[in-house]
């Protein structure tokens, strides 16, 4: 039986550089030795995701990065081994105020259809993001930003505010560029109909099934990709991933469970590749509600919080959790803060004096928590055991499906809530708990983390960035706006024959490049 | 056939298309009861005001609700369910692709329910407590307990993960290779017709054992017939007024509910597709399926309350009279 090899990469400690380095990296270097052998041309590698994607729109391409990789390739790409920015389908990316930024595109790069991958056709698919009427969830990555051609492979870009995290905006949601000319004569069926200069072109999408991709003869890497075809498929449960893994059905298995990780570890012949992801599920709490505002009242939550119980029951095999961030972050400083420890004396105490505070001889608290989802609703259930050992305290579930909850959410609809914050990178800290953030539901407002996380955009000294970041997972943890249960963790369990797999993290846990990967067959 | 008869028929059409309208009112407002704005339950969270502007002028969202009523009607009647909120598809298009998946696995799963729950269902009431009763008997609480979600992967498990003898998962569509679409529904089929086995078999047997002490049967049984004619063709056709019933039901609810089974299974038909609509929002799709599974329900019931005299001459006899 061969050993099992954990191939680890954390993209938590990314730090944005203001200078991105041009030229793409190639397949990543194995923790236990390297590939075997050299890469060979040919065959056919499946890998399986666990939800569809609505759309290969490139203007929709943030929330479906597996699919649409493939296609569109990225401009730029987080190299993890050498923790920073380089250029994928971009040739640099650079900017020496934060301010005014220089896109480089390579020279000779065409779409699939031979139209010219340039600065004109960038502009076109960001402009494209930045109409209301596209409806492009990635937007929001266009504010406060202005751009203009300047000549066929340069675009300059310009910020409002200097942030030199904005590399990131081009590895996401700016990331995916189509040709126009596709675009426009795909019209409505764009969603389809998807054109673009990546490493494969798509031949057949069966939406819920599988999509079937074959390698783009006029990619511009020479040599790539090695794979003569990539079958993504959909298999919505984590068991059934799994059996497929086993039975050779797919090549490589994407997972967010440390115990499935584990039982692939037992059993021997696969590759584990991991993407810790920052923050976490958790309890997050309205802040401008008249109750759990009260910061007395939130820590007596807090303190009657128990993550090690939940995890044990609903997630073994996850490590405690004790700040927002995981301890192995380098954006960790304990002695700036952490979550209060569980200490239901303290939480009584806490709770007594919010009572004797206001007059109240008892309080109730909603929570807003998903229904219909097993695993969501045992860990529902267990906080609101942990709640009612306060006594005086009523702590009430409100199961709710996710569409209302994201609703709700977005309305502040709540007291306290079961939300998340989840990114490959920090920069996403600054969308979700920044006083004027667009994600920033909580209503969370404390001058010190906002002024850290300005630091982390306006600074291009890693040291100051990294500072700032320890700030903020210090306040983060004292204040807990959003107190998770649980570190998340992004998998690809891929057979042994599947080599030089380059990961790539996303919101929703581990993808990879495909184009470096190939098979020992 | 007389005039009370076809006025019975009349009101049984009538009542369809009641509860029809009624339906589409209750999907239509679907939307609109979800808390918040439907531009909310359409756009991701982090939409800027421009494009929650945009969203509501694009889908008619500004309009009177009963405007959007109509204009959302007039579409249907005539086919056009509107294009998906998120992929910019036909919803029509999208159904006439899945429904051959979705109605495939359902009327499968039915005729192995059937087949199975017939000569079971008869013969365990033709002698209760023989091998083939209590076998059935087991079979039943063991399915009972055991969810469709289960009973799925623990049928992988054996026959795909453990025996390698059939796929785990996917779909091949029949055109491209019948053999591997044929191998490939094995287990779906069977994990959908498992509970429906179960109904089928219990309903027919407690109807068979009631007939089968009834003066006809004794009398046919006396007069030396054979078994199978007394199975058969006295005691079958007039214990199946249940499983008529209840198949009609059924199949309409496999159609439209085929969801879990497709799920487990990787199968792009309706189900999954209403599934991945529900997670993105995509609610014109949402109402799409549900209106068609209303419509496919209420269309079964109504052939089955119509079907009633042609099996048994006696509801004839006792409705006219």
């Amino acid at each position: 039986m061969k050993g099992w090899r954990v191939k680890s990469r954390s993209l938590t400690v990314a730090v944005a550089l203001g200078l991105v380095l041009a030229g793409c990296g190639g397949g990543g270097s194995d923790d236990d030795g390297g590939p075997v052998g050299e890469p060979k041309q040919g065959g056919t590698l499946t890998y399986a995701v666990n939800v569809e994607t609505v759309s290969l729109d490139p203007a929709f391409c943030t929330l479906s990065f597996d699919r649409c990789a493939p296609i569109f390739g990225t401009l730029l790409r987080y190299d993890v081994d050498k923790q920073q920015f380089v250029g994928q389908m971009a040739e640099s990316f650079e900017s020496t105020d934060g301010k005014s930024w220089t896109l480089k595109l390579r020279d000779g790069v065409t779409f699939s259809d031979g139209t010219p991958y340039d600065a004109e056709a960038v502009v076109y698919n960001w402009d494209r993001i930045k109409d209301p009427k596209t409806l492009a969830p990635s937007a929001r990555y266009t504010q406060g930003l202005t751009w203009k051609v300047v000549d066929p492979l340069t675009v300059a870009v310009t910020s409002e505010v200097p942030n030199f995290q904005l590399p990131w905006a081009l590895t996401q949601g700016l990331s995916t560029i189509g040709s126009p000319k596709a675009i426009e004569a795909a019209g409505e069926d764009i969603a389809n109909s998807p054109v673009g200069a990546g490493p494969f072109v798509l031949d057949k999408w069966t939406r819920n099934s599988q999509a079937e991709y074959s390698r783009n003869k006029t990619y511009f890497e020479e040599g790539l990709p090695y794979l003569d075809k990539l079958v993504i498929k959909v298999i919505g449960a984590d068991d059934q991933r799994l059996n497929a893994l086993r039975s050779g059905e797919i090549d490589v298995d994407w997972s967010l469970l440390t115990k499935d990780a584990k039982a692939i570890d037992s059993e021997g012949g696969y590759d584990i590749y991991r993407v810790p992801l920052n923050g976490g599920t958790g309890l997050q709490f309205n802040l401008k509600d008249p109750v759990v505002s009260d910061e007395g009242l939130r820590q007596a939550l807090l303190s009657a919080f128990d993550s090690a119980q939940i995890n044990n029951a609903v997630y073994p095999g996850d490590e405690p959790v004790d700040a927002f961030l995981r301890p192995d972050s380098p954006y960790r400083d304990d002695a700036l803060g952490k979550f209060p420890e569980k200490d239901l004396d303290e939480a009584q105490r806490l709770f007594d004096d919010y009572l004797e505070r206001t007059g109240k001889t008892s309080e109730t608290v909603t929570f807003l928590c998903y229904a219909g989802i097993p695993a969501l609703e045992q860990v529902a259930q267990l906080i609101q055991s942990q709640m009612s050992k306060i006594e005086g305290l009523e702590f009430k579930l409100e199961p709710v499906d996710g569409a209302t909850l994201s609703q709700r959410s977005t309305a502040r609809d709540f007291q306290t809530i079961m939300g998340a914050s989840l990114s490959q990178d920090m920069d996403r800290l600054y969308s979700v708990f920044h006083t004027d953030a667009p994600l920033n539901v909580m209503g969370y407002s404390n001058p010190t983390v906002d002024e850290a996380l300005d630091t982390t955009r306006r600074s291009n000294d890693p040291a100051e960035v990294e500072k700032a970041y320890q700030v903020v997972n210090g306040e983060l943890s004292k204040d807990g706006p959003l107190r998770n249960w649980r570190y998340q963790t992004g998998h690809l369990f891929a057979n042994d024959k599947v080599q030089g797999i380059v990961l790539a993290g996303t919101s929703s846990g581990a993808s990879a490049y495909w184009q470096y990967a190939w098979l020992n067959e | 056939m007389n005039a009370v008869v076809w006025r019975r028929r009349a009101g049984s059409v009538a009542r369809f298309f009641l509860l029809l309208f009624l339906v589409t009112v209750a999907v239509f407002l679907l939307l609109d009861l979800i808390p918040g704005s439907p531009v909310d339950a359409i756009l991701p969270p982090e939409a800027t005001p421009e494009q929650r502007a945009a969203a509501a002028e694009q889908y008619g969202l500004n309009d009177p609700m009963w405007q959007r009523y109509l204009d959302w009607l007039g579409g249907i009647l005539q086919g056009d369910f509107g294009r998906s909120f998120q992929t910019g598809l036909s919803v029509s298009d999208q159904i006439l692709e899945r429904a051959p998946v979705s109605i495939e696995l359902a009327v499968l799963a039915m005729i192995v329910a059937l087949a199975v729950s017939i000569p079971v269902g008869v013969w365990s009431a033709y002698r209760p407590g023989s091998v083939v009763d209590r076998v059935s008997t087991f079979m039943i609480s063991a399915t009972l307990a055991t969810p469709a979600f289960v009973l799925g992967i623990l049928l992988v498990y054996v026959f795909a993960v453990k025996l390698g003898w059939l796929p785990v998962l996917g779909w091949v569509p029949f055109s491209e290779d019948p053999a591997e679409h044929i191998k490939r529904l094995i287990l779906p089929v069977l994990t959908l017709a498992a509970g429906e086995c179960v109904l089928f078999t219990r309903l027919l047997k407690g109807d068979m054992m009631a007939t089968l002490q009834q003066d006809h049967v004794l009398s046919a049984r006396a007069r030396g017939l054979p078994t199978r004619s007394i199975l058969t063709r006295h005691s079958l056709r007039q214990s199946s007024f249940s499983l008529v019933t209840v198949s009609g039901v059924v199949i309409g609810r496999l159609i439209g509910g085929t969801v879990l089974v497709e799920a487990i299974f990787s199968l792009p038909g309706m189900g999954t597709m209403v599934i991945t609509a529900i997670q993105s929002r995509d609610y014109i799709v949402v109402q799409a399926v549900v209106l068609l599974s209303a419509i496919v329900y209420l269309s079964m019931n109504t052939l089955v309350d119509l079907s009633y005299p042609l099996l048994d001459p006696r509801v004839r006899k006792v409705r006219t009279s």
